[in-house]
């Protein structure tokens, strides 16, 4: 249903009893975002996840690729610990990262490693940058030490 | 052709959401739906193309 040359994939997280787990409004799946050209992603992605569960704790972009027939831009928001207890939470499994080649596209690119390339991203991410190490509480830093930090990239 | 308003009838979005209804009640719904989870606007014409009679 969502359509549009541009679109957004949305990993909710939150952290359940020291394990971070997926609680976004569609459940385990991606939610997803229609951007008009006027549309700032960021600003989107924001204001929807404060409307419909309450301020969020981190808004980043992780990656993006082509999917859907659009260019997909994928994003981690990040909840405080029992946030929005009314959306079901399912917890997080690790996934092997779809590897591109050096000049073509991953033959396919699950959401659980979207997903796992968003949490490297995050990794890098809580070492790198002094406002999300600020942001994110000691149960995140402990979690995303199990991840090898990862740049922003495309997963295609 | 749009089906009587006193149909019941269902339409789903992808994410799961589902509302049951008549023409007149489905399609606010799904429109509200639409634009707060998805930042979607979307016609009475494009609702009704996606509902089916229950």
């Amino acid at each position: 249903m969502v359509e549009g040359p541009v679109q957004v994939e949305v990993f909710v997280l939150r952290m359940k009893a020291g394990r971070p787990e997926l609680a976004g409004p569609c459940g385990p799946d991606p939610w997803y975002i229609e951007l008009d050209a006027q549309d700032d992603p960021v600003e989107v992605v924001s204001r929807l996840s404060r409307n419909l569960m309450g301020e969020p704790v981190l808004v980043h972009s992780t990656s993006w690729r082509r999917a859907r027939g659009a260019v997909v831009l994928s994003f981690v928001v990040v909840n405080a610990d029992g946030q929005a207890p009314d959306l079901a939470g399912v917890p997080i499994v690790r996934a092997e990262l779809a590897r591109s080649e050096a000049t073509s596209a991953a033959k396919g690119i699950a959401a659980a490693q979207v997903l796992e390339h968003g949490l490297r991203h995050l990794a890098w991410l809580a070492r790198e940058d002094p406002v999300v190490i600020a942001t994110l509480n000691d149960d995140w830093k402990r979690v995303l030490a199990d991840y090898r930090p990862e740049p922003f990239r495309n997963l295609v | 052709m749009e089906a009587p308003k006193s149909h019941q009838m269902v339409v789903q979005c992808e994410c799961g959401f589902e509302v049951r209804g008549s023409a007149d009640e489905i399609v606010p719904a799904l429109q509200k739906h639409a634009g707060e989870s998805h930042n979607m606007k979307v016609t009475r014409e494009q609702v009704l193309a996606r509902a089916h009679p229950i």
